[in-house]
């Protein structure tokens, strides 16, 4: 009630907000929530100078992070186990007029405790457009991603956070793409494979996360109806009506009978229909383009949420899982990864958003990685 | 880019793999003619195919009403738009204009776009628009008026020769049969980057919200494997189509060592009355169309490339040309696929791979003259009375 109250109060002032201050006589409408990208000026992040992304400072403190690493990325030694947290739960009510963000006892974020991410130090990725296949992005859609990486004696975790102006989680609409973000590591320790997804003799580990996976785990698998609430069907012909079946049974319970209208469902393409999924990353490795193939065990997981236009994701996988298609990573030693990310909502050229190769890289290829 | 040598354009274009052509391709036609738009052949498709879950909006088959019918909405004007609209030059048989493959701007590997999901909601918006009485006030299209024409124009996926659905896909998860020309999309190595749905220019490419994967038009394999047409074709209530075998080779179509008494090769190669959809597109579609007789001919010059003229003349003439009409008598009186046909007399007749005869069809049907009255019974057995 005090926030609602608060918000309320706070929308009084007669600010320009976008619903109503566009024209001449208000100035042009100031989006309160999204920061000024500007590719040429220099950009202030985290108290880190740096050209081409973002003017101002995040509105929120989503992980702390008061030293910058430059061109290498370091994970840090911590006891006990690694929360999947990206940033404190209690802290997340959103305030946009404030522009921070506050707990219920309306304590702003100064106050919020630390979480395991906020002494880690971070790197700052400038990403890429990748162009050297086709199709592929003219400018890169997601300039800049922040890296913080931490380990214990078993896992390994990622906090990658990014900019993006628009949330994208439903790829059940046919012109809707979903954001994404994807570390790689070189399979064979020591080993240097392509920059671009691997090469025949050196294949690469992928672990992806994806907006519309979370959005599948947190309220159900995605179908037609959560894309289109007021559509209607007569009838599916694989629906047995005699069993209590409707048109809004899930297909998690059709039977591998009733599988068979639902093609990719029923040849277990788990990486775009999985009703049962536990996690919203998944496992894969490559041998160079188009050869992308998924894990038939996952031991990877993770958890991304979004604040302030911000995505921020955890990925956790075991330093040495036991499975010979993924990296093995050893604390005291150095390795290297890679970026990918992707902004669902852009279109570059008519031909949709952001997917498979219309992506955003780590700018340079393999950035080193070290393991403390 | 490889060269590929593309036969419908009359010259080489840019396509993204090496030309590599089935053995044999399967070949739908249609003669456009006799078209009626009752969907029995959408209807076969779907109950076939399509009803499950989240195919709601997918017609591997539809018809739409020509000039302003869409499936999705614009689908050809757009695409035309890509290559420049009024940029499409032939001289003679030889295309002069860019195809889909080439001219690209510097992040594509195809020219092409990504229909709006409502684009297949609306699909046939401002259809009606031919029709003088719809114009004025609240007609959807506001444009050139024409004379009173239309025609319907039912489509299927063209198994196209250089596929465009198939040289877009960054996982190679969509291939082209080596036996038949059929293409198909593995549906358990798609990842659902849509760029099929992007690329193919007639737009039978689609995606299924359900599964998040691309779907397309499967030619019934089946059904064609055991020697049978496919559904869209046996449901046809017009008889508008026939569905065979396409000499594929390259050299053998250019020098015309074609099958002259295969009903398709006839069709197409030797009397070049069945044309190609849109050919400037590049893909080298399969399917071919007999052109509307009635219908402005720079309009089917623009959809069907520089044979209209030619097929229209032979079609009128099919009366007086018995081996035209032997051929096109043969559309739609059987569900197996003829390997060859003859003449035989007044009658065609259609034979299977090992010659053995399928279907026995008359030029012209016999007529009965039916009494008026049944002299026995006293029984009405016309309403003329
Ligand atoms: S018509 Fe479209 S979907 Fe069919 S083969 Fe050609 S490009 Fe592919
Ligand atoms: S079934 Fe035949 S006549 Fe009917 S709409 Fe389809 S193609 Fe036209």
């Amino acid at each position: 009630m005090k926030k609602l109250l608060i918000a309320a109060s706070l929308l009084m002032i007669p600010v320009a907000t976008p619903a109503f201050g566009s024209d001449a006589a208000h100035g042009p409408a100031k989006d309160l929530t999204i920061p000024i990208i500007a590719t040429d000026n220099p950009g202030q992040y985290g108290g880190h100078a740096y050209h081409g992304s973002f003017k101002r400072l995040p509105p929120v403190r989503l992980d702390g992070g008061e030293t910058y690493n430059v061109g290498v990325i370091k994970s840090k030694a911590v006891k006990g186990e690694i929360p999947m947290d990206p940033v404190n739960r209690t802290w997340h009510q959103e305030d946009p007029v404030r522009e921070t963000s506050y707990n219920q006892y309306n304590q702003s974020w100064e106050q919020a405790p630390a979480t395991i991410w906020n002494d880690a130090s971070a790197t700052e990725v400038p990403m890429g457009p990748q162009n050297l296949v086709m199709p592929g992005l003219v400018v890169a859609t997601v300039p800049m991603v922040k890296v913080k990486s931490v380990h214990n004696d078993k896992d390994i975790a990622f906090l990658l956070t990014w900019y993006d102006s628009t949330k994208s989680e439903t790829e059940t609409m046919e012109d809707k793409f979903s954001d994404a973000i994807a570390i790689m590591f070189p399979v064979k320790a020591g080993s240097e494979p392509s920059f671009m997804m691997g090469d025949d003799e050196n294949p690469v580990h992928i672990v992806y996360w994806k907006a519309a996976w979370e959005r599948d785990i947190e309220f159900g698998y995605q179908d037609v109806r959560d894309a289109y609430p007021n559509y209607n069907y007569d009838m599916y012909p694989e629906v047995i009506p005699a069993i209590g079946q409707t048109i809004d049974t899930p297909i998690r319970r059709y039977n591998e009978g009733q599988r068979q209208y639902v093609a990719a469902f029923k040849l277990r393409n788990i990486s775009r229909v999985d009703p049962e999924r536990l996690t919203p990353v998944e496992e894969l490795n490559a041998v160079g383009f188009g050869t992308l193939t998924r894990q038939a065990t996952n031991n990877a997981t993770g958890n991304g949420v979004r604040r302030f236009g911000y995505w921020s994701v955890v990925i956790k996988r075991p330093l040495n899982s036991g499975d010979v298609q993924d990296a093995v990573l050893t604390p005291g030693s150095k390795t290297m990864m890679a970026i990918a990310a992707w902004d669902g909502k852009n279109k570059n050229d008519g031909a949709g958003g952001n997917r498979g190769p219309r992506k955003n890289y780590s700018n340079g290829g393999w950035i080193p990685l070290e393991i403390e | 880019m490889a060269k590929v040598r593309n036969w419908q354009l009359g010259r080489e274009m840019d396509y993204p793999y090496e030309e590599n052509r089935p053995g044999r391709q399967i070949t739908m036609l249609f003669d456009l003619n006799k078209c009626i738009a009752c969907q029995s052949c959408t209807m076969a498709c779907k109950t076939t195919w399509t009803a499950g879950k989240g195919q709601e909006t997918i017609f591997w088959n539809n018809v739409e009403s020509k000039p302003y019918g869409f499936y999705p909405l614009a689908w050809d004007v757009k695409v035309l738009a890509l290559l420049g609209e009024q940029a499409q030059p032939w001289s003679g048989n030889k295309y002069n204009g860019t195809t889909i493959f080439e001219d690209l701007g510097m992040n594509q590997r195809i020219k092409g776009y990504l229909p709006d999901e409502m684009d297949y909601a609306h699909p046939n918006l401002g259809e009606d628009e031919c029709l003088k009485i719809l114009d004025g006030e609240g007609d959807y299209i506001k444009g050139p008026t024409h004379k009173n024409w239309g025609f319907f124009f039912p489509r299927i996926c063209n198994h196209c020769t250089f596929p465009g659905c198939l040289a877009a896909c960054p996982r190679k998860a969509i291939y082209k049969r080596q036996e038949d020309g059929i293409v198909l999309i593995d549906a358990s190595r798609c990842r659902g980057y849509r760029e099929c749905v992007a690329a193919c220019p007639y737009k039978k490419s689609f995606y299924n919200d359900t599964t998040r994967t691309g779907e397309k038009c499967i030619s019934c394999y089946p059904k064609v494997e055991a020697g049978l047409m496919t559904q869209c074709v046996t449901q046809c209530i017009g008889k508008i189509r026939l569905n065979g075998f396409k000499s594929a080779d390259y050299d053998k179509i250019m020098s015309k060592q074609v099958r002259e008494n295969n009903p398709i090769d006839f069709l197409v190669h030797v009397r070049k009355i069945a044309l190609p959809i849109y050919p400037q597109f590049g893909t080298e579609p399969s399917n071919m169309y007999l052109p509307p007789v009635h219908v402005n001919p720079d309009f089917l010059s623009q959809v069907f490339g520089p044979g209209v003229e030619n097929s229209i003349k032979q079609y009128r003439n099919a009366g007086k040309d018995k081996e035209l009409l032997a051929a096109l008598l043969l559309f739609g009186v059987t569900e197996r696929i003829c390997d060859t046909f003859k003449l035989e007399g007044n009658e065609t007749v259609g034979y299977d791979p090992q010659g053995k005869e399928i279907v026995r069809v008359p030029l012209t049907e016999p007529v009965y003259i039916r009494q008026v009255k049944n002299l026995k019974t006293g029984a009405f057995l016309t309403n003329n009375s």
